[in-house]
């Protein structure tokens, strides 16, 4: 029995985390939900809101009982309250979610949780684009040169995704114009080799679809051994009524790139996000895991659509390890995958559906 | 107002249209006059006649207010002799209560005005329904002097548009609470220019224990469905919806009944959003972290939300639940409350209680707010007395005569 628990040290073991996907489905559950309680009970011994609403809700924690079974926290909770389970002190990070309307959440990282987000992002994500460094183009502007020094999901997310990169380059100016200079520049030199593009889905899509115009010597050929990956900022992409696969259509239509790879994530379960499998399912590492709720909070079998509750190891300096998203999916069943990535496996179809109020202050 | 017709394309009008606006000289008419109770007479059996298709119950309620027997009894109690219309009146109305642009016209226009109405930007069926019937009858040849008194209209938030209607408006009806009522006083107006203001309230029931204790199963269902439309039917988000509940004497058991009761009908006639719920459960759990007098809280049916306190706190208004979120407390006498009410109380709703008790809680010294106390079912009823207004009087001008 593997505990990613059992020292005062939680850094996880490197030949855990650099291979995501390699326990079947059944040793998953058994390493998940051993340590997904050993991690529950971390949070109501060092978080006093944690402990205090579990204990109120009567809610349990067994060693026996169902994932499903843990209390779980809304994602609106991080918004009004800072959640901590370790000692203020040794907060070394706060990331803020890059939400565009009303307060923000925040998530504070000590070093140990910083450093396992890392190591487990890397893990999924070499797991897909293979161990190599790759030249990377980011479709957004350098987050170094923003004036705004606090640091946001979306350069969370760059800096995160900026580790698989040698030659980073960025794609828009300050001004979020494409610089086709620098853009142009790394597509000649890169014109042979595997490249790596990374960015916010609606940027891409509006950026590189919408805007880009190819100039004389840059030919739709020179994407043909690119990795596309891109994910994040679900109201923006919805604005966009773009399906996944009028999106990919349009990428490879454009671009010729193959390779498209979405992800799903939230700032509160930075790290262990979920990767597009070959198939195009969302899929779950062994550090994570997914259940979907109806209207009453009751888990929903497969196939039926309902909120989305993530599951994660990786949160140790904030009870983030259990939440309710509000985002509405459907687990597939798992005989429609046909890839060798295992894990549970989903789709995301979008934002719950915030149903008009009524109310005196309406106008 | 040349300016206005020059804003002409932001505008749409669903009742009258733009030569209203330009109107510098009003038609005014006396307090209670015949043709308006007429007008709404008209308009009450038009109502009843088209609700047939849609049985809504708001729409049921305002046809049976605006018909003339019900106006002849309020112009007994309420006509003033010489009172007329003060001129223009412009209503900036709210979207919690659909039928509420039409109480805040009528009012208006039996008090003797002609009026703007600015409708809420959500398209609610009620109002669809409201304008076309007055268009109609608008038409007839009996209604031409009124035609220029009513002038429907839409624009998205525009403070040039607000300003121009602000300058030829003699008073100004501003629904909508805080928010709306400051971006308004802000937009300039005529200098002697009404503003009535309606802003954020809050509202609570008290409900005598011992009282449902004899109730059959027909009265207390009749009492839960009372409940359900000052609540429920409005997203529990109207100013005069109750949020917290008192309870005279001690029975958890019928308590529990009323809860559970409730819930059930809400789980009949609501709509069970996954939105809605998500807002609620999120709510308890920051009550819980934030709330330092609560004893429980109970989920009925997923759908009715129910925080039991220990105590009470001052900024009892702070107390605030949506879509079926309650507070409840047990309150020995009735007169313990006063010392937590502020100006903000708007609407306290009853049952089973005496009304000498009642009037000994109105008359004691340090009341500071609460300006109705009615039975559960009637708090969205919309009155010439609305948040301590007199609308029979204060939009009228009375003409002294020595």
């Amino acid at each position: 029995m593997i505990n990613l628990f059992n020292k005062k040290n939680f850094s996880f073991p490197k030949e855990l985390t650099s291979n995501p996907f390699k326990f079947s489905n059944k040793e998953k559950n058994i390493f998940f939900k051993n340590n997904f309680y050993r991690l529950n009970n971390y949070h109501l011994k060092n978080c006093l809101e944690f402990k205090n609403l579990t204990k109120f809700l009567k809610i349990k924690s067994n060693k026996s009982q169902h994932l499903s079974e843990y209390f779980y926290l809304p994602v609106s909770i991080f918004k009004k309250h800072n959640l901590v389970s370790v000692k203020r002190k040794s907060i070394i990070r706060e990331i803020v979610s890059s939400g565009t309307s009303g307060n923000l959440s925040k998530i504070l990282l000590d070093k140990v949780n910083s450093i396992n987000q890392r190591k487990i992002l890397s893990g999924i994500v070499s797991t897909f684009i293979g161990k190599d460094r790759l030249p990377m183009l980011i479709i957004d502007n350098d987050p170094r040169t923003s004036s705004d020094k606090s640091i946001n999901a979306r350069k969370a997310a760059i800096y995160g995704f900026g580790i698989f990169g040698k030659n980073v380059t960025y794609a828009l100016d300050s001004k979020n114009q494409i610089d086709y200079i620098s853009v142009n520049n790394f597509l000649n030199k890169y014109k042979d080799e595997k490249i790596l593009i990374f960015g916010f889905t609606h940027l891409i899509y509006i950026k590189l679809v919408n805007e880009y115009k190819f100039k004389k010597n840059i030919k739709k050929n020179i994407f043909k051994n690119a990795i596309l990956i891109h994910g994040g900022g679900w109201k923006k992409v919805e604005k966009l009524k773009v399906s996944r696969k009028l999106f990919n259509k349009k990428i490879q239509n454009k671009f010729n790139i193959s390779r498209i790879h979405n992800y799903y994530g939230m700032v509160e379960q930075t790290g262990s996000i979920f990767f597009e499998c070959h198939c195009g399912y969302l899929t779950t590492s062994m550090f994570s895991d997914v259940i979907i709720r109806d209207k009453n909070f009751n888990p929903l079998n497969v196939g039926k659509k309902g909120l989305i509750q993530l599951l994660s190891l990786v949160p140790t300096s904030y009870p983030g390890h259990n939440i309710l998203t509000e985002d509405i999916g459907e687990e597939i069943e798992e005989v429609k995958c046909k890839c060798e990535i295992r894990g549970k496996k989903f789709i995301v179809h979008g934002r719950l559906d915030k149903a008009e109020t009524r109310g005196c202050s309406n106008v | 107002m040349s300016e206005i017709k020059s804003l002409k394309k932001e505008l749409k009008f669903l009742v009258g249209d733009i030569s209203n606006l330009n109107n510098l000289k009003p038609v005014v008419l006396k307090h209670f006059d015949d043709l308006i109770i007429n007008f709404l007479d008209e308009f009450s059996i038009y109502l009843k006649k088209v609700n047939k298709i849609y049985y809504l119950s708001d729409l049921e309620s305002l046809s049976f207010w605006t018909r003339k027997k019900n106006l002849i009894t309020l112009s007994k109690k309420l006509k003033k002799i010489n009172n007329k219309g003060l001129g223009t009146v412009f209503h900036i109305t709210p979207s919690n209560i659909p039928t509420n642009f039409a109480y805040s016209l009528f009012i208006s226009l039996i008090n003797g005005n002609s009026n703007i109405i600015k409708l809420p930007s959500k398209n609610l069926q009620q109002i669809q329904i409201i304008c076309n019937i007055l268009k109609k009858i608008l038409t007839r040849k009996k209604f031409v002097k009124i035609k220029s008194m009513i002038t429907v209209l839409k624009y998205k938030d525009n403070d040039k548009i607000t300003e121009l209607i602000s300058k030829i408006s003699d008073s100004r009806m501003i629904w909508g609470g805080d928010n709306t009522v400051k971006s308004i006083k802000k937009i300039q107006s005529k200098p002697n220019c009404l503003d009535i203001v309606f802003p954020d309230r809050y509202s609570l029931s008290i409900i005598n224990i011992n009282s449902l204790l004899k109730l059959d199963h027909h009265q207390f269902k009749l009492l839960i469905t009372n409940f359900y439309n000052d609540t429920y039917l409005v997203d529990q988000n109207a100013c005069s919806s109750p949020h917290l509940i008192l309870w005279l004497g001690k029975n958890l058991k019928i308590k529990n009944k009323f809860w559970k009761e409730l819930s059930l009908y809400a789980k009949s006639k609501y709509k069970n959003e996954q939105y809605f719920n998500l807002e609620k459960y999120s709510k308890m759990l920051d009550d819980i972290m934030c709330l330092k007098n609560i004893s429980d809280i109970k989920i009925y049916e997923s759908l009715t939300y129910v925080v039991y306190l220990k105590n009470l706190n001052w900024n009892l208004e702070t107390l605030r639940g949506k879509w079926g979120y309650f507070y409840d407390y047990d309150i020995e006498n009735i007169n313990k409350l006063t010392k937590f009410v502020t100006k903000k109380f708007q609407t306290l709703t009853y049952y089973g209680i005496s009304k000498k008790i009642l009037n000994n809680f109105i008359n004691q010294t340090d009341l500071h707010g609460i300006d109705r106390i009615i039975p559960i079912g009637q708090s969205l009823n919309i009155d010439f007395n609305w948040d301590s207004y007199d609308l029979s009087s204060i939009l009228s001008r009375q003409v002294k005569l020595g």
